[in-house]
């Protein structure tokens, strides 16, 4: 500068103006780093990227505390015995095998929230994708697309909720008024309202089964679904659609899509993300996609050794010796339970159990026992066969890898055949869909002469165990209200759960179900 | 309820007041004579917090318990317009032949059911303190000079965590160290449960600290313009009758630590008075120091 002070002078300012004035102009940035509502949904990856949010609220089945676990502690496949101080809980776990639901207990409530969060986040989803539509920004037919998909997502949520709760609020738009307090809708109307999305929306969903749709609602995964809720039709409006049923699951099969797997166990290692059965599943993963809790919930403190897991497990939940004992010794399902003596990893050390019993009458060694000494407050910390229907991966973290199937061929094969031998007991192809399941886990086969309800029941238990339906078979199959070993008699209308105690006193345009 | 855009929707819903009344008074030189000097001081102060404004007007349980065996039990409640600070539960009567907890029949019907806080449950504690005091004092003898701060938390009470996992000798308890303290009874081994057993009175009188320095006479050619040297500490003595880690009064509830892991840094000011089980001790620091002024 010092070689041309003036022309310096000069120079600077009017480069500074001719600067500003250009970018004065035009203040709209193109931003690079940042996503906006202006560049963001656009593209198919990008919808699903969005779409993400309704599919991973479902983590939390793998996880207890909530729907699942009340799902399963409330049939007579599973309970969490009060092991001493452990597992006690404020009693949410025994009301739940006993069919005596608290309307204040946590796992109630926590459900509700569970399945209420999921309806939310799809209306939210939908509304967004809505008004994209409606405002230009996007290819209708790609929007649609989603937004099928996501109301058949929200359609399994509401089946969830008439299931369990039965009569609930029918919330379907995001754009709700302030202080918006939906009032209880009857559980025929929900099931309608499910019937009619299902019909509307399935067919709108893609034929595709490859990596893309694994994990989301495709045509199939809603057809399950829909066969499902029919299957179930009888149990929430008193009409059963038995045909219907049939229908839904001949589309699947017809597909030729899925198969069943060589083994049983194949559908429950680790990677399992291949299983030919899976028509819906949950994807986890130990570090992308946590909350598959089971290692942790069902093993011994000590298994530890076993499975060199990396966190000790809680010691709590278990099946029961009924139904452990209803799997004959050739039956491969029967490794679906974890039963006697533990060891270490290396097979040949006995894990102690320092805090063993007195009473424990083998001593220190960790011992699954299918008998359960009581119930509460004092059942034996080895007490019950426990959950190894999934592969615990040596050496894994609290959150599994292994996936969880929601929907799986070997059900929908089972479902056809119990919508055919209710319409024809002594259906030869209902006989011969069952055979087929039952005899992939025996070797040599082991087929049924012949149908009846508790053949029928008994082999879904078998297949199905720990898959989150046992509860809703018992129901239709009229014996979810029997005394089991550790939970009486219980009334019809314990089928359903109560309304929890929080959302009545948040909203008061919701009522109590009746004996609650 | 639907619709929100996530599982938990954060909005303002009742307001906190704080009520209370402090005194301070500081006398400068109450004592004045050639070699001695005493300024005495004292802090006063009582307070009371409530619920205002809550907009419904059913009763919550809240904070926890947790993990192991004690989901779904809680150590407060709040309703509109309540003081905070309630520690609320079953009330232990004592111990029966089996070892298992008795509890009192609150609510009179001939069966006793814990776990409903509307049924036998009651106010088992308060967290909030009757009133706090502090003395101060600053003493000086000829070049010694002797500062001190006394400090007395009086008619709070705690849940000692502590003692609401681990004290039951119950089948699981073998494998952790039972919590030894003068409530421990070796006829209960029942589960362990929080109840009006684990509340203490927290009342203590603590010497948050002190220290005493001796100011050296200087030569007026000194290098200095004073030299002193002191030795002080940080909590020095408490004296209470609390049996857990810190009688120290807890007005935010750090949450429930499932088996002793992580806790929320996030206070709950609705749970005044529980004594978590990730207390840590507090540290006795003493120190000796030289100053040179220049």
């Amino acid at each position: 500068m010092k070689k041309f002070p003036i022309l310096g002078k000069l120079l600077l300012p009017a480069l500074f103006l001719l600067t500003f004035n250009n970018s004065c102009t035009n203040l709209d940035e193109q931003l690079y780093d940042t996503v906006t509502s202006e560049n963001f949904l656009r593209t198919e990856e990008e919808f699903i990227a969005a779409l993400g949010a309704a599919y991973t609220g479902l983590y939390a089945l793998g996880n207890h505390g909530a729907y699942f676990s009340v799902q399963e502690t409330s049939s007579d496949e599973a309970m969490i015995p009060q092991r001493g101080g452990d597992w006690g809980d404020g009693g949410q776990w025994i009301n739940a095998h006993r069919h005596e639901f608290k309307k204040t207990d946590d796992n109630i409530n926590n459900s509700w929230n569970f399945l209420y969060s999921g309806v939310n986040t799809c209306n939210r989803l939908i509304a967004q994708f809505t008004s994209l539509k409606d405002g230009g920004n996007v290819e209708p037919a790609l929007a649609d697309k989603f937004i099928a998909e996501l109301r058949v997502l929200r359609a399994m949520y509401y089946f969830w909720l008439m299931d369990t709760f039965g009569n609930v609020p029918l919330v379907t738009r995001f754009d709700v008024p302030e202080g918006f307090q939906p009032a209880t809708e009857q559980r025929s109307k929900i099931y309608d309202f499910v019937v009619a999305e299902l019909n509307e929306a399935v067919p709108l969903l893609d034929k595709k089964n490859d990596g893309t749709t694994y994990g989301r609602m495709n045509f199939y995964a809603g057809k399950a679904l829909q066969a499902k809720v029919y299957l179930n039709a009888g149990v929430y409006t008193g009409t059963a659609k038995w045909a219907e049923c049939a229908a839904a699951c001949d589309e699947i099969i017809g597909s030729a899509l899925f198969s069943l797997e060589s083994t049983y166990r194949n559908n429950f290692i680790t990677n399992n993300s291949t299983s030919k059965e899976f028509i819906f599943a949950v994807p986890f993963d130990e570090v992308f996609a946590k909350g598959f809790n089971l290692a942790q919930m069902t093993l011994h403190y000590g298994s530890q050794a076993t499975y060199n897991l990396q966190a000790q497990p809680w010691n709590g939940w278990c099946s029961l010796q009924d139904f452990y004992e209803m799997h004959d010794a050739s039956d491969a399902r029967k490794n679906n339970f974890i039963q006697g003596p533990q060891f270490a990893s290396d097979g040949v050390t006995p894990i102690l159990d320092a805090g063993a019993e007195p009473s424990d009458p083998d001593g220190p060694q960790v011992n699954f026992t299918p008998e359960i000494n009581q119930h509460f407050p004092g059942a034996l910390r080895q007490a019950g066969v426990r959950i190894g229907k999934y592969e615990f991966k040596t050496g894994a973290t609290p959150d599994l890898s292994n996936d969880m199937p929601i929907f799986r061929y070997a059900d929908v094969l089972l479902m056809k055949a119990e919508a055919l031998y209710r319409q024809n007991a002594s259906s030869a192809e209902a006989l011969t869909l069952v055979n087929t399941v039952r005899n992939r886990s025996y070797e040599p086969d082991s087929p049924l002469a012949a149908l009846n309800d508790q053949d029928l029941l008994a082999e879904r238990g078998r297949e199905m165990f720990y898959e989150g339906v046992r509860r809703q078979d018992m129901i239709r199959f009229g014996v979810y209200g029997n005394a089991t070993e550790f939970a009486p008699a219980s009334d019809p209308c314990k089928t359903l759960w109560p309304i929890p105690t929080a959302q009545i006193n948040v909203n008061p345009n919701l009522v109590q179900n009746p004996c609650y | 309820m639907p619709p929100n855009f996530a599982p938990q929707t954060f909005d303002n819903v009742a307001s906190i007041r704080n009520k209370g009344f402090e005194a301070v008074v500081n006398y400068n030189n109450l004592i004045e004579k050639e070699n001695f000097t005493w300024s005495p001081g004292i802090v006063f102060s009582k307070y009371s917090i409530t619920l205002e404004d809550f907009g419904r007007e059913d009763t919550i349980a809240i904070a926890g318990v947790g993990a192991p065996g004690q989901n779904g039990v809680y150590y407060t409640i709040a309703y509109n317009n309540a003081p905070l600070g309630q520690l609320w539960g079953p009330v232990r009567t004592g111990v029966a032949s089996d070892g298992s907890i008795l509890y009192e029949d609150i609510d009179g019907d001939g069966t006793v059911n814990i776990e409903a806080f509307n049924a036998d449950q009651k106010k088992v504690g308060d967290g909030v303190p009757a009133f706090e005091l502090g003395l101060n004092n600053t003493i000086t003898l000829g070049n010694f000079e002797l500062n001190f701060f006394l400090r007395g938390v009086f008619g709070h009470d705690l849940a000692n965590e502590y003692r609401v996992f681990y004290e039951n000798l119950d089948p699981t308890a073998v494998t952790w160290n039972k919590v030894d303290t003068k409530y421990f009874d070796e006829n209960a081994v029942g589960s362990n449960r929080f109840n009006s057993y684990h509340v203490e009175d927290a009342t203590f009188l603590r010497l948050d600290n002190a220290s005493l320095g001796y100011n050296f006479k200087l030569p007026t050619d000194s290098w200095f313009t004073n030299a002193r040297v002191y030795l002080s500490g940080q909590n020095l003595f408490t004296i209470t009758g609390y049996t857990g880690v810190d009688p120290e009064p807890r007005l935010g509830d750090t949450g429930a630590s499932d088996n002793g892991g992580r806790f929320s840094t996030e206070l709950n000011p609705l749970a005044p008075g529980i004594d978590r089980r990730s207390t840590y001790f507090l540290a006795r620091t003493v120190s000796v120091g030289v100053n040179f002024g220049f």
